[in-house]
């Protein structure tokens, strides 16, 4: 009988213990917190209420926007990416997404054959926020196997505590769990919202196709092997980064060959940015990664795509998927002031129409504008947005007139002091009644009026 | 292997688990339980060749490796273990043919013959353990000082040869040493099992940092194996976990500040060096007696009680108190094969004998105390490590003790005479200061690299004061910032207060008495301290234990 009891004893005692552990890990978990949002968007779906799981690395997220997917199509597709996500890891995330959503379309992101294996800080940003699970334990071992990390060193992957410890003192000052964002993996981080980078030079052009590292080679047949195996319904893209150079570029057309030839869908779109419509001066914040703008763009055409090859429902209107529109909604207005409104509809682009060039004079409480003439266009958008000196929230962008094509220069008057504004105008062409919209600078140029006294 | 690595506690649980199982096999399975350990123990101190060749197969080269990294520790093991036969093989001769013998005089004869053979079978013993340990560690010490002459007579210089350290050598070589004198002086008798010989002299939890146990109690313990036991895995489980706060939560954090200032001792001088040597000298106890509290938790585990090595020794009121609560093991070894030897030797006793009727009495006396006391600080010192500082160290503490003994009259008369009350808690308090003081002096002969380097810090600490190093602004700057400051006096607090308690109750036993719900709550209390406080994990790099290096 005491045999008995001293066993219960010490699995009541153990089980308390992980309890504890648990709790202290959740507190020590590194603090990454867009990543959290990312993995939790996606955990907090309920089982078999998704049409697709998009996996991979920050390619992912920087390129599909799972809020305009859902604005224009009704279709449910949340990213479950993380930064630099190694190949190795696909498979487990596969994995990860099929316990709760297992007839999604699982959309791999081939990019993440950029790497095999993780270092020491991605493969805690793999793990931090996984569920603890045995596929998450084997995950952890075979990456650690692959990276030539002995087991006892793989143990941080699954008690973060063990590396983030020492970050005790600074607890106070860190939000020890934030609260879901509830934007379904949509991001709104700054670099993504705002800045834009001129990736023409540096955007390589190649159908060339080279052989593939035996590491990777070996993680893309255990996948497609798991694919094939566990039947799983799988859409392969190689999207379009700025910064693959010759390389890395075959290797990964490569790769894209082999799923194709495997009997896997896959799209290849890296020389195809001129049909999904990013340009390279404007729609990237750097050579890896779309800016807002381009992700838009890029999450349209991909939704065209779906639509058209898979069998999704437009949910919108319906009651259950409520937490879309609430998610959206909530999603427009955080990215209002980055985007300008036609952006957010299904826009006619016309690219001949090039981005004018904007000067601004302060002149007391108004701002003289002048704009340079676009080529071809037929009139022209001003937009405007304003902030105070002293700090807070920007307003959306919002239009202050429309033009035609011969004027070039506006007075803006009887502007608040204190305040900075920020304006941008946009060349439109009407062809057939539709109105084409034409290249404009996506940041916009400010001028500020100083505040009085 | 680290006693502080999770290597190291799966390589326990593992362990563990086999050999309860085979005490489930009855007599028969917990007789086996030695094989267990000695398997366990040889695999522990060759995991570092072992561990490569079970995950990536055996090269010749990795195989190789195993035998050299053993072959130290089974020399001694072995020819100790041959030598307690054969001395024990001449006591048996020897008590048979004097059962047989009724002449005194052909009594007398056999006795001498046996202690003489026995005698020569001991010396050799003796000179291949410590000639082993005397190569293995102090090759590079003797060719060093030998260069020193040779330079200065202007001829060449020798190269040391560059021999392998065999890891734990300085403890399994006293083992190894207390069993062969033990049964030469027929203390008990000899080991007949060879296997059950080596477990005891390879234990894995003592043959790293000791304790330097005896065999005839840690045989006893192992001789009918041991069977499950609730009290002692838990008990056992308890005192590692001690173990781990002490080490990794007291001792490691100090050891930031300590090495910070030690490291750069150049650039400091007065208070702040006295803050890191007293620290120092907490440091020290809470990572040795850290060590010792896992691997005797651990070894509990396995139903073994190891030998005590600490009682709390900054309670000590005098040095030579100090020495009976520090490093016990070690203090004990040397009390019984070198003080007690020497102290009854021909030397000693004629000095006495002939200073016994004259006004020298005193000096005879004296000589008695401080001859042997001198011998065995000396060999403290060199047994600490082959330099010249902790030779200083020792004669440091040779020194203290003699001049204990010399002025223990007179100052014992003073204190009558000045009327102090030495049973008040202000004396004994100022005792204990003083000692904890001495102790401090002297660990800088042992922090130091060389004697120049112990002599450069003692005029760096009292060149100056620099009292503002203790002002926020720099106190937390070097290496702790204020936090981590303070958890560190918090820790020691912690530290001081279980010692405290301990010293008058014994702890564990009242623990033990108390609800289950408090004793928990302490255990998780510890465990979170040690998850959330504790120095380890990749961003600190987990510092060795101090005491490994000796």
């Amino acid at each position: 009988m005491s045999k008995i009891k001293n066993l219960a004893k010490a699995v009541v005692f153990l089980i308390l213990l992980a309890v504890l552990i648990h709790a202290i890990d959740s507190i020590f978990t590194n603090t990454d917190f867009r990543i959290y949002q990312t993995m939790t968007a996606f955990y907090d779906e309920p089982d078999d209420k998704l049409d697709g799981v998009y996996i991979g690395s920050s390619t992912t997220y920087a390129f599909w926007q799972p809020n305009t997917a859902w604005d224009h199509y009704g279709i449910t597709v949340i990213p479950l990416s993380i930064p630099d996500m190694p190949a190795a890891s696909l498979k487990y995330m596969i994995k990860e997404g099929r316990k709760t959503q297992p007839d999604a379309l699982y959309i791999i992101n081939l990019n993440s054959f950029r790497s095999a294996v993780p270092d020491t800080n991605h493969f805690h940003f793999m793990t931090d926020f996984m569920k603890f699970s045995l596929n998450k334990i084997d995950m952890v071992n075979d990456l650690g196997k692959r990276s030539d990390i002995e087991w006892y060193d793989r143990l941080e992957f699954l008690f973060p505590v063990i590396r983030f410890h020492s970050n005790w003192s600074n607890l106070y000052k860190d939000a020890v769990t934030p609260e879901p964002d509830l934007l379904k993996g949509g991001v709104h981080y700054s670099t993504y919202l705002s800045y834009v980078k001129d990736v023409t030079g540096m955007y390589n052009y190649s159908e060339e196709t080279s052989e593939i590292d035996a590491e990777k080679a070996d993680i893309l047949e255990g996948l497609l092997s798991y694919c094939e195996e566990d039947d799983v319904n799988v859409l392969f893209i190689l999207a379009p980064q700025a910064d693959l150079n010759d390389e890395s570029h075959a290797e990964l057309n490569a790769i894209a060959k082999v799923t194709e030839e495997r009997g896997f869908p896959t799209l290849n779109l890296v020389n195809k940015i001129d049909e999904i419509g990013l340009d390279t001066t404007l729609d990237f914040y750097n050579g890896k990664h779309t800016n807002i703008h381009g992700s838009l763009k890029f999450t349209k055409y991909l939704c065209e795509y779906l639509t058209e090859n898979y069998d999704f429902e437009d949910k919108r209107g319906r009651e259950e998927y409520s937490d879309w529109d609430e998610a959206s909604e909530k999603y427009r207005g955080m990215i209002d002031e980055y985007v300008l409104d036609f952006e957010l509809t299904d826009p006619v682009r016309d690219y001949t129409l090039g981005a004018p060039w904007i000067t601004t004079t302060v002149l007391g409480n108004d701002i003289a504008l002048g704009w340079t003439a676009s080529y071809g266009a037929d009139g022209y958008l001003l937009y405007r947005k304003s902030k105070p000196v002293e700090g807070g929230d920007s307003t959306a962008w919002e239009l202050v007139d429309s033009f035609g094509y011969e004027t070039l220069e506006y007075r803006d008057e009887g502007l608040k002091s204190g305040t900075k504004y920020t304006y941008t105008v946009v060349p439109v062409k009407t062809v057939d009644e539709v109105v084409n919209y034409g290249k404009f600078n996506h940041v916009g140029i400010t001028a500020e009026i100083k505040a009085e006294g | 292997m680290s006693y502080v690595s999770f290597e190291f506690l799966a390589f326990c649980v593992a362990i563990l688990f086999v050999y309860y199982i085979f005490s489930a096999f009855g007599k028969y399975g917990r007789k086996a339980q030695k094989y267990v350990l000695l398997v366990a123990s040889l695999a522990f101190y060759t995991w570092s060749k072992l561990y490569p060749g079970l995950k990536d197969g055996f090269t010749s080269d990795i195989v190789s490796g195993i035998f050299k990294s053993l072959s130290g520790i089974l020399i001694t093991a072995i020819v100790s273990f041959l030598a307690g036969v054969l001395i024990g093989g001449v006591w048996k001769r020897e008590a048979k043919k004097l059962e047989a013998c009724d002449d005194k005089e052909k009594q007398k004869t056999i006795k001498k013959k046996s202690k003489r053979l026995a005698r020569l079978w001991l010396v050799l013993a003796l000179l291949v353990a410590v000639g082993l340990l005397a190569v293995c560690k102090y090759n590079e010490f003797a060719v060093e000082n030998i260069n020193v002459i040779l330079d200065k007579l202007g001829k060449g210089q020798l190269e040391a040869p560059d021999i392998l350290l065999p890891m734990g050598i300085s403890f399994y070589t006293f083992m190894a040493i207390s069993y062969v004198l033990d049964i030469f002086w027929k203390r008990y008798d000899y080991e007949k099992n060879v296997f059950a010989y080596v477990s005891y002299i390879t234990y894995f939890p003592h043959v790293v940092q000791g304790p330097i146990d005896r065999y005839n109690k840690f045989s006893a313990q192992m001789k009918d194996g041991v069977k499950f036991s609730y009290k002692n895995i838990t008990f056992g489980a308890q005192l590692a976990l001690w173990g781990f706060f002490e080490k990794l939560v007291v001792a490691d954090r100090i050891g930031i500040f300590v090495n910070n200032i030690y490291g750069n001792i150049e650039e400091y001088k007065g208070i702040i060096i006295v803050l890191a040597t007293v620290l120092y000298s907490v440091q020290i106890y809470a990572d040795f007696a850290g060590c010792i509290d896992i691997v005797r938790g651990i070894s509990e585990m396995f139903g073994i009680t190891l030998e005590k090595n600490f009682n709390h020794p900054y309670f000590a009121k005098t040095m030579p108190e100090f020495w009976r609560r520090w490093h016990m093991s070690l203090m004990e070894w040397f009390k019984d094969y070198i003080y007690y030897p020497v102290s009854t030797s021909k030397l000693v006793r004629s000095v006495k004998k002939h200073t016994k009727k004259n006004r020298l009495k005193r000096f005879g006396e004296l000589f008695a105390t401080c001859f042997p006391a001198l011998i065995v600080w000396m060999v403290t010192g060199i047994w600490h490590g082959a330099a010249w500082n902790f030779v200083a160290w020792g004669m440091f503490h040779a020194c203290l003790i003699i001049l204990g003994n010399i002025f223990e009259r007179p100052l014992a008369a003073l204190t009558k005479k000045l009327k102090i009350n030495v049973e008040s808690f202000s004396w004994k308090l100022w005792q204990m200061t003083r000692t904890f003081v001495l102790c401090c002096i002297g660990r800088v002969f042992f922090k130091a690299g060389t004697v120049k380097e112990a002599f450069f810090i003692f005029r760096q600490m009292f060149a100056k004061v620099e009292l503002y190093r203790l002002l926020p602004a720099y106190l937390f700057t070097y290496g702790l910032n204020v936090y981590a400051f303070t958890v560190m006096l918090v820790s020691i607090f912690i530290l001081w207060a279980v010692d405290m308690v301990e010293e008058k109750y014994p702890l564990r036993e009242t623990l033990s008495r108390q609800n289950l719900v408090f004793r928990w709550l302490l255990i998780y209390a510890c465990l979170a301290a040690i998850l959330i406080f504790g120095v380890f994990g990749p961003e600190f790099n987990a510092s060795a234990f101090i005491y490994e290096q000796f």
